[in-house]
């Protein structure tokens, strides 16, 4: 990533939100899911002063995947909300 | 040294590396030998990769399978204080980013047992692929599992919609007409192609698995498990390894309300990265059925090992589990063994692309004879759910003799039995 950063090329990774504790630990619904990826792009947005370049979510699953600078993945890593991450681009076996 | 790590070293000067730990007695390898090299990973000059894994370490899942085995606070402040390496106590194997410098340590470690590139995520491929004719009107694997019974109860799985994550389908083959309501191809961000066009397979992995589920019979000749049950099949391997189109498949096929999973791709080795995704499938009422992997006994792939996840190996006409068909023991409360059963996977004749038929050897034939008898349960109790079906599976599952649960667990699966049990 820090390589990425040298040249401020877009990284892509999979974010899995938290399960939604209210709901007895079940996953996010697809509303829930739509409105927290939302949320947590403007706010990681205003934190590092950019976009992602792009960005998809999977409201069926709680997820969601963003092309962004590394500064701007960083920051969404921090955030509370995100359970997991994984590297979208996985390399040839 | 690893191809791939000398191929990561040369182009970014960094390598993700798995380590594998001398064991110390039966506890795996002590705290002192982890702590060891937890130094030799570097925390700052990170790839992409190292540095979501590195941020995934900082907050461990609650469900994380090797987490039973220890006091959760102290899972949790052993991966706080690994920034750079994860440490999997139940495989005593560690994942991380080194430079050559750190490599070249590692290596002159005592405790270190040997170091080698991390998995990517791959199609589970077959182990054997040979033209075959159709020549019995029912193919073993669906004789095996007594599955005739069922159809003649009237079970076909009608009104069911199995998802079908693979290299695609080839929807023009005669045994798959009518098989499939909805056909995806999804792009790198997993993002749905507006026009896919007529379902197509990359490969002919999707067309072989897809038709074992969902075949209908040709000239009075049966290869699909479930033979009026519908497909949502969407291409989301090969052509790129890409998580998202993996992710896209399954949101989209949740979001069609499919009730049972097929899909036999994974990354070697036990990996979380879709242990949070196995869940949401479970809790969208979804059954997971997932190949357990084709690199044969102590080996096993993610999610097919998740306790989550109905894992299955691969078994012969003759009964006995396949060489091939992957088994490993996890220490770990729940689901220790895996796969959680067997089903045919040798010599099994299904739909071949451009029509004709083909014989393949693996895991990933073994898994569509399971998600189509899951699909014919789903079809006899609608309202039952994911766990109810699973049991029932299970508890219709006979070990033939002479095979050991360390390869096979529960056994062989039968029709009858599982719907007698999940009707009790």
């Amino acid at each position: 990533m820090d390589k990425a950063s040298a040249d401020e090329r877009p990284v892509q990774a999979v974010f899995v939100l938290r399960q939604n504790e209210a709901a007895q630990g079940g996953p996010p619904t697809g509303e829930e899911t739509d409105e927290l990826a939302r949320e947590l792009l403007a706010r990681v947005a205003e934190q590092v002063g950019g976009q992602a370049d792009d960005f998809n979510i999977f409201r069926n699953m709680g997820s969601f995947v963003v092309s962004a600078k590394p500064a701007f993945v960083r920051a969404l890593l921090e955030q509370p909300e995100v359970s997991s991450a994984v590297a979208n681009q996985q390399p040839a076996e | 040294m690893s191809t791939k790590i000398t191929e990561d070293l040369r182009a970014s000067g960094v390598a993700q590396v798995i380590v594998v730990l001398k064991q110390s007695g039966a506890g795996g390898p002590s705290e002192r030998a982890i702590e060891s090299i937890r130094s030799q990973f570097v925390s700052t000059d990170l790839t992409q990769d190292a540095a979501l894994v590195m941020a995934r370490a900082k907050r461990p899942t609650r469900k994380l399978a090797f987490a039973e085995d220890i006091e959760e606070d102290r899972a949790e402040a052993a991966a706080l204080q690994a920034p750079a390496v994860r440490y999997y106590p139940n495989l005593g194997i560690a994942l991380g980013t080194v430079t050559r410098t750190g490599l070249a340590a590692l290596r002159r470690k005592e405790s270190v047992d040997k170091v080698v590139g991390a998995p990517p995520l791959s199609l589970i491929r077959p182990q054997r692929v040979a033209s075959a004719r159709l020549t019995r009107q029912i193919t073993w694997g669906i004789e095996a599992m007594d599955i005739p019974d069922l159809w003649r109860e009237g079970l076909n799985g009608k009104g069911v919609l199995v998802g079908h994550l693979d290299t695609g389908v080839d929807g023009s083959h005669p045994a798959l007409k009518g098989a499939i309501r909805k056909f995806a191809v999804f792009d790198d961000l997993g993002r749905q192609e507006a026009r896919p066009g007529r379902p197509y397979d990359t490969d002919d992995h999707g067309t072989h698995t897809a038709a074992t589920i969902a075949g209908r019979p040709v000239n009075g000749r049966a290869v699909g498990v479930a033979p009026a049950a519908k497909l949502a099949s969407a291409v989301v391997i090969e052509s790129g390894n890409v998580v998202a189109r993996v992710l896209g498949g399954l949101d989209w096929a949740v979001g069609l309300r499919m009730r049972v999973l097929s899909m036999s791709l994974g990354f070697r080795g036990y990996w979380d990265d879709f242990l949070g995704l196995t869940q949401v499938l479970r809790s969208r009422g979804v059954l997971p059925a997932f190949a357990v992997g084709n690199e044969g006994p102590g080996t096993s792939r993610s999610p097919g090992n998740y306790s989550e996840a109905l894992s299955i190996g691969a078994i012969s006409e003759r009964r006995s589990v396949a060489g091939f068909s992957s088994s490993q023991r996890f220490r770990r409360r729940r689901d220790a063994i895996v796969p959680d059963l067997v089903a045919p996977g040798v010599g099994i004749i299904s739909a071949m692309p451009g029509g004709g038929y083909q014989a393949m050897d693996g895991t990933s034939m073994a898994t569509p004879h399971v998600a189509g008898l899951a699909a014919l349960l789903f079809q006899a109790e609608p309202s039952a759910t994911v766990d109810e079906v699973e049991r029932a599976i299970f508890e219709s599952c006979r070990r033939p003799a002479g095979m050991l649960p360390e390869r096979g667990r529960r056994g062989l699966p039968n029709g009858p039995r599982a719907l007698a049990r999940l009707r009790r």
